[in-house]
């Protein structure tokens, strides 16, 4: 009984001695968070869990953009990215102002977003495929590489091992057989008979017999002899500016003689052309398939995982006939692909695995920096407009906010629309990277050095001599970009201490001008389905829209009341609590 | 008297734990008894690796040290969906190449039993 009532007493002690510690600790708490919203007012930083005002003082016609950025790899959930509380204008239209913004959140969807958002005509929606595939990765090591390709040229009976063979190939007559899947799945694989209708000191390019025009042209998708060559033509022409920069594909490099030739023992690549995953008639209706890729199950041995063991990649047929620009573009894109494979996994055995983001940037940043020679070479073929991949990509980009989709850092499949985004997201971060940290040099270094991924782009910067700005430096300026821009400022020029889009990067290497164009994220020309034309800039979420950021994510936020504002504006903000994310109050001009 | 009763423990405990024990081994291993395996928890995060359309998924460990490729296949899609997130996995370490001769990464491959996302 005693002891009863003592361990009462005892309960009773520590439960008052808690209370008490809970009380202090709470008059604390609260007396911080008023001390550090008070000596925050103006325009000072603040700390965890704290609100600060911001006065934006002298508009002139200008509007305010919120800017978020998540600097990690994780997802930033929404509640941890801030927010804009509230805001007062002054000295606006009808003397001094106050709006509270949680009761005008709901009035816009998006500032660039007025009724039924149209779909882009987008000459062709680019993906490169539809659906996941079954993970197919690195090749042996390259011990094996070795055995295994002396296997290949034993048993392959098509005449492509060797130089003295290769010298027997007859455009028009020479056939050769290839291995190729019957649909996105890879379901099962059969073997084709295609006919080389093309060839160049670099290029070899096959038609399947199926899509083999033979002089003229039947079908959507038979291709000419004509349009073959052209592509082994211009392919020669792409071979030392892109390898000038990005390195060679196993066996190209001229220096490894051991390695001539790759794993056909062959000096031109191969292009095989066929209808992609035998889906014309779906494609033709949509637009929408894939125009071409590489794939490193070739680098293994004939008779291993459906390889054709050949330096080899694929085109569709019908893309070939009906968007043949777009097509010279993929042969820069894949080409990337080929040659990244060989100077990071075969040649730099050390240096990691390569993201899909980080290999998809740079095949993109390809296209990109060699646009303008495509046009040079190809005049009426190609138009840069329509087929280099600035206007393709940045329309997605803004189309439905698809910077916000995917973050620089990810590569989502799960719809088209995701991969979308994610090729969007990364192309325009390359972009970004080649126009404000060093053009065609920085691009280079990137390929060239012993790391992959974000370390690739950090070592390639150290090694332009700016070891000053890591990867993570510069993404946490990228939001600048999305902002500003020639049309952002009265004077139509964007100072050179802000990082943009619209600044155009030229270089010379190897006697070659390599020159990355300048463009104006807020107005990306398009075509709708409609044919009628428009201008696109990014989308915006509302302010009281307050959602989760990708990882290396951008998210744009406004409101009307921000729109087209002189005089003072006054925004209290929410700081993230989460320490990735920052958030940047820029203006421009109103459109 | 003594070796029938050994006879009859042997019998009734001894065999069916053997047997049992046997049975485990071999379903731990998905079947294959040439193949050594550990089970492991791995926190890391979900990438996606090489170019379309053949990208795959492996696991970078939270210290970026190691890149698994992840297996079963089937768990492709499912994985996927993980990107961005920090995650406690609980796998089966294989020690070589599961299936076809080019599916792994330079890391290896794991055979993912259960995860939980941590952030």
């Amino acid at each position: 009984m005693v002891m009863i009532l003592t361990n009462t007493r005892m309960r009773m002690l520590s439960q008052w001695i808690l209370f008490v510690l809970f009380f202090c600790s709470l008059i604390l708490s609260v007396s911080c968070k008023i001390n550090e919203v008070t000596s925050n007012s103006g325009s000072n930083p603040a700390t965890a869990d704290s609100s600060y005002t911001v006065t934006l003082s002298g508009l002139k016609n200008q509007s305010v953009y919120l800017v978020k950025m998540n600097n990690s790899q994780t997802v930033a959930a929404a509640s941890a990215t801030g927010s804009a509380a509230s805001s007062v204008l002054s000295s606006d239209i009808s003397g001094r102002t106050v709006i509270d913004y949680r009761n005008l959140d709901s009035d816009t969807i998006g500032e660039n977003v007025s009724g039924v958002f149209k779909v882009p005509k987008g000459t062709v929606v680019r993906l490169e495929n539809k659906k996941a595939q079954e993970a197919l990765t690195h090749p042996p090591a390259a011990s094996v590489i070795g055995q295994a390709s002396s296997r290949s040229i034993q048993n392959a009976q098509s005449a492509r091992n060797s130089s003295s063979l290769q010298a027997t190939l007859s455009v028009g007559l020479s056939t050769r057989k290839f291995l190729v899947a019957i649909d996105a799945n890879e379901s099962s694989y059969v073997t084709i008979t295609a006919t080389l209708r093309g060839s160049s000191a670099h290029a070899q390019v096959w038609v399947a017999s199926a899509n083999d025009a033979s002089g003229s042209p039947t079908a959507s998708d038979t291709v000419t002899a004509v349009t073959a060559q052209s592509i082994a033509d211009t392919f020669t022409k792409i071979y030392p500016v892109e390898t000038a920069i990005f390195g060679y594909e196993y066996g190209g490099d001229p220096g490894d003689t051991a390695h001539a030739g790759g794993m056909d023992g062959e000096i031109p690549i191969n292009i095989l052309i066929y209808d992609v995953d035998y889906d014309t008639a779906q494609v033709s209706t949509s637009g929408s398939g894939v125009v071409g890729f590489f794939y490193d199950k070739d680098n293994l041995p004939l008779g291993t995982s459906n390889s054709n063991a050949s330096e080899i990649f694929y085109i569709d047929s019908w893309f070939t006939v009906k968007y043949p620009g777009v097509v010279y573009s993929t042969l820069v894109h894949e080409f990337q692909h080929m040659i990244g494979y060989n100077e990071k996994y075969k040649q730099k055995t050390n240096s990691g695995e390569m993201s899909a983001w980080y290999t998809e940037m740079l095949s993109q940043v390809a296209e990109d920096m060699m646009s303008t020679d495509l046009e040079t070479w190809l005049g009426a073929k190609y138009n840069v407009a329509d087929d280099g991949p600035v206007n393709n990509r940045m329309q997605w980009f803004d189309y439905l906010a698809g910077y916000s989709v995917a973050g620089v850092t990810d590569w989502l499949t799960s719809s088209d629309d995701e991969k979308q985004s994610s090729y969007a997201s990364t192309f325009a971060f390359g972009s970004y990277l080649a126009r404000n940290y060093g053009g065609a040099p920085l691009i280079k270094a990137i390929a060239s050095n012993d790391s992959v991924n974000d370390a690739s782009v950090t070592a390639a910067l150290a090694a332009l001599g700016r070891s000053e700005v890591t990867f993570r430096d510069a993404f946490a300026r990228y939001g600048e970009a999305l902002i500003y821009s020639s049309s952002g400022f009265s004077d139509g020029i964007v100072p050179s201490n802000y990082n943009t889009f619209d600044r155009s990067a030229s270089d010379t290497i190897n006697g070659h001008v390599y020159s990355f164009s300048a463009f104006d994220i807020w107005k990306i020309p398009v075509t709708y389905k409609d044919n009628t034309t428009g201008i696109m800039s990014p989308k915006t979420y509302p302010i009281g829209v307050n959602n989760s950021i990708r990882p290396h994510g951008v998210y744009l936020q406004t409101t009307s009341a921000w729109k087209n504002k002189t005089g003072e504006l006054v925004i209290t903000l929410k700081k993230p609590t989460n320490p990735d994310v920052s958030l940047a109050l820029m203006i421009r001009a109103a459109q | 008297m003594m070796n029938r009763r050994f006879g009859i423990v042997l019998c009734v405990f001894f065999i069916p734990i053997a047997a049992c024990a046997l049975c485990a081994s071999s379903c731990v291993s998905g079947g294959s008894l040439s193949v050594k395996e550990t089970t492991e928890i791995i926190r890391g995060r979900v990438r996606i690796y090489g170019n379309e359309p053949h990208t795959y998924v492996g696991i970078e460990t939270e210290d970026t040290s190691k890149v698994y490729a992840v297996s079963p296949k089937e768990i492709d899609i499912v994985i996927r969906q993980l990107q961005g997130h920090l995650i406690e996995f609980k796998a089966v370490m294989l020690e070589k190449p599961e299936g076809e001769e080019s599916m792994y990464l330079k890391d290896g491959t794991v055979k993912l039993i259960s995860w939980k996302i941590i952030e």
